[in-house]
């Protein structure tokens, strides 16, 4: 009887203890997820990959290591960086960055593309956002997954927050701040760990000689400064002329914005400012990331149709039109176009003035592209 | 036969007006302007970039200041204004709507007072070439002081789709030009500037 009875215990208590694992194992499987970034096929273009780590050791076997696409000419030229999800809860950015991976070939100098920036911000999605984790991108071959991730690094990477920020120029800024890699430029190889990423960028712009630096933004469609260019100083004209031959030759219509000077912190102004390169950020309106949004969801991403922005539009209350042509909305492949398309003029105008160290590229599909073949025609099957 | 002359004239006049008013931007004479030329700005966007660039481009000097006062005109004789309120612009260069109104207005009577003293020698242009993004209420405030005192309005149309500027041109007078790509300000300089620039 009591023989039993010790069976019976030894036999419930393992099958408590493998419940237990089970738990733990789904558990911890389910919490890591989120740190697989979506995967990204090096296209006939890339030459060689490489870590944000090899130019900055601090950086090594953090979350704020990531991974870097090197597509190299033929001929020497110079250097073009692009920046793709620095902030990641701006999926546009991170899929221009991805069709610049998978498209470009590189002629002549060489175009370095980051599609992570900030790879542990990609990690999580903004609480009390309801953000959709993933959104998903119809191709040919069926759908792409991607990861919608949150403006400020991951507060599991870096924590606490300070009380207020106080940036190496002085500024001082709300606490929050630390956490968002565009106020932190140009960083601190000893700061924390959105400030060290700062720095390991620096590091790739100073290494490898860079001349221009596209930073690739969204902005919420009610925000003043969104459809532009912000340009630093120093490549005001370049700016000026891809502007005009944006909205002339490729129906792009986007504006020029100032480069805030006093607020510190931002790429563009910091690259500028600390480096030789030339450094602009781009923006295009982001329905899901603006308060005036309804229902969040993948379609929302993707679609970027929404009731209440067109109110909003009617009532003259945005400065992005909703509509273009009969098109409603702000759909990513339009807002995906036009970025590519704007990396690819730049870059025209760039050569234009810099012919001693062209950058020139070619299979980069245009907003027209886009629009035409679908933006899944330009993923190729990971 | 005299009645039917002048009904033909009167005809050919009334269609002329009509089609006029219609394709305005192809009708409208483009005055010269004299050098030295300024480009500055009317509520601190960063437009007047557009203006400077296109006018080099033509290999023409400018003198660009968006913030030149009336004290520092000197000689110019052509001003161009890139109208367009910019927030950001004028929170950097330390300075609020009403300075900006204030600094254009003195330019403005200046100028005034130049052309009745010296007709055909001075020219003021106001462009809007920012579209939809430089309207609204702080981009009015620049509007309001410099679209109904110029010589020539020039508008891409993204930016008068209320037709907001071919109300200030009717009511002022005022030749108005709607472009429908910003780059084409470039056709404007350069029937402006025509005597200065080599082939
Ligand atoms: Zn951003």
């Amino acid at each position: 009887m009591a023989k039993t009875n010790g069976s019976k215990n030894l036999i419930s208590t393992a099958v408590i203890i493998i419940v237990l694992l089970v738990v733990v194992l789904v558990g911890r499987a389910e919490f890591s997820k989120p740190y697989e970034l979506c995967k990204i096929v090096e296209g006939p273009g890339v030459t060689k990959t490489g870590y944000l780590s090899d130019y900055f050791d601090g950086l090594k076997g953090t979350p704020g290591d990531t991974k870097l696409y090197f597509l190299e000419g033929e001929e020497p030229g110079g250097t073009l960086l692009v920046f793709g999800g620095l902030h990641p809860n701006e999926p546009a950015g991170l899929l221009a960055a991805v069709v610049l991976i998978e498209n470009t070939q590189v002629d002549v100098g060489r175009v370095i593309v980051i599609p992570h920036t900030n790879a542990s911000a990609f990690t999580y999605t903004e609480p009390m956002q309801a953000s959709p984790p993933f959104f998903e991108i119809e191709t040919e071959w069926g759908s792409r997954t991607f990861r919608y991730g949150s403006r400020l690094t991951s507060p599991l990477h870096q924590y606490p927050d300070p009380q207020a920020y106080v940036h190496p120029s002085g500024m001082l800024l709300s606490g929050g701040e630390v956490r968002n890699l565009n106020r932190v430029f140009p960083g601190r190889p000893d700061g924390l760990l959105t400030e060290q990423i700062a720095w390991g960028l620096m590091e790739l712009i100073w290494q490898e000689d860079v001349d221009m630096v596209i930073d690739i933004h969204e902005a919420r469609p009610i925000n003043p400064v969104v459809n532009c260019i912000m340009a630093h100083p120093d490549i005001i004209d370049i700016a000026s002329f891809a502007i005009m031959d944006l909205g002339a030759d490729y129906g792009v219509p986007i504006r020029l914005e100032p480069s805030p000077e006093r607020l510190r912190g931002i790429t563009h102004r910091e690259i500028g400012d600390h480096s030789d390169a030339l450094a602009v950020i781009l923006e295009s309106p982001n329905p899901a990331m603006d308060a005036l949004r309804g229902p969040t969801n993948a379609d929302l991403v993707v679609y970027g149709q929404d009731e209440f922005f067109k109110r909003a539009s009617e009532a003259g209350l945005i400065r992005v039109p909703y509509f273009e042509g009969d098109r409603e909305g702000f759909p990513i492949d339009r807002r995906v176009g036009r970025h590519t398309t704007t990396v690819m003029v730049l870059t025209r105008t760039y050569n234009e003035f810099h012919f001693d160290k062209p950058i020139e590229f070619h299979g980069v599909p245009t907003k027209d592209d886009i629009i035409e073949n679908g933006l899944g025609h330009y993923f190729l099957r990971p | 036969m005299f009645a039917k002359k002048k009904f033909l004239v009167f005809m050919v006049l009334v269609m002329a007006l009509s089609i006029g008013s219609l394709v305005q931007a192809e009708e409208v004479e483009i005055p010269s302007g004299k050098l030295p030329i300024l480009v500055t700005s009317a509520g601190q966007s960063p437009d007047d970039n557009m203006i400077r660039v296109l006018a080099t481009r033509l290999g023409l000097e400018v003198k660009h200041d968006p913030l030149i006062t009336v004290d520092e005109l000197g000689d110019i004789k052509t001003i161009l204004f890139a109208i367009g309120g910019s927030a950001k612009g004028l929170g950097e260069a330390g300075i609020d709507i009403r300075d900006e109104e204030q600094r254009i207005k003195e330019i403005l009577d200046r100028m005034d007072e130049l052309k009745e003293e010296e007709p055909g020698e001075y020219l003021v242009v106001g462009f809007h070439i920012g579209g939809e993004g430089r309207r609204g209420d702080l981009s009015q405030r620049s509007i309001d002081a410099v679209s109904p005192r110029v010589d020539l309005l020039v508008v891409w149309e993204e930016g008068n789709q209320d037709g907001l500027f071919t109300r200030i041109a009717e009511e002022n007078g005022i030749p108005l030009i709607i472009l429908e790509f910003v780059r084409d300000t470039q056709n404007v300089l350069a029937e402006m500037f025509a005597e200065y620039i080599e082939n």
